[in-house]
């Protein structure tokens, strides 16, 4: 049987490999100036799979250890992750606004870009949080 | 007002380790960790618990921090 830890290691693990194409495809959109610069399914598919993976570690795992690692804690971290998130997805309305209006990139662009950031956002501070906690 | 934490005191006092203590409150070890660390602040059942696994009171192992 896999314990809490175990869960809460592939948990970091699935959400910072998803946060990470998040990232990596809003930055080569905004620098490339294309909308769609690898597979939109990489980041959707890798967020499907978190979910299988995690759905299947926790069956595995049995649920004591599945709560162990869902305790308050966790939830304090998904919390304060969600809030900041919220305040950076808002803020990007603003901050791309500007280049919008200056025709230094197109809208076919910034949609998934703001798209991808606000996913990353939320999963990598999530993971930050949770690493940070642990040392 | 912030929370002043004695729980590894106690708990290191009790021969446990963080892992340990984790287990035998149903939480995970980063929890525990946060709380010592005072970057998490438990609740009042979490506090509960972790009193009552260490046999103290919970005003021995959380106290305010009268000078924030």
């Amino acid at each position: 049987m896999l314990s809490a830890e175990t869960f809460s290691n592939t948990r970091i693990f699935m959400f910072g490999v998803t946060g990470l194409a998040c990232l990596s495809y809003a930055i080569m959109a905004l620098i490339t100036g294309n909308p769609e610069p690898f597979s939109g399914w990489i980041p959707g598919g890798l967020g499907i799979m978190s979910g299988v993976v995690l759905w299947a570690t926790g069956a595995v795992a049995g649920d004591a250890n599945t709560e162990r690692a869902m305790d308050e804690g966790y939830y304090a971290d998904s919390a304060r992750a969600q809030q900041i998130a919220f305040w950076v997805a808002i803020f990007m309305y603003p901050a791309f606004s500007v280049p919008l209006a200056l025709d230094l990139i197109e809208l076919a662009v910034v949609f998934p870009a703001m798209g991808t950031l606000t996913g990353a956002t939320f999963l990598l501070l999530f993971v930050w949080f949770d690493l940070r906690g642990r040392m | 007002m912030s929370l002043i934490s004695h729980l590894a005191e106690r708990r290191k006092a009790a021969g446990l380790t963080q892992a340990q203590l984790a287990e035998a409150v149903g939480v995970s070890r980063k929890t525990i960790n946060t709380v010592e660390n005072r970057v998490f602040v438990p609740s009042t059942v979490l506090a509960l618990r972790l009193a009552q696994e260490l046999g103290v009171s919970v005003h021995q192992l959380f106290e305010l921090d009268e000078e924030d």
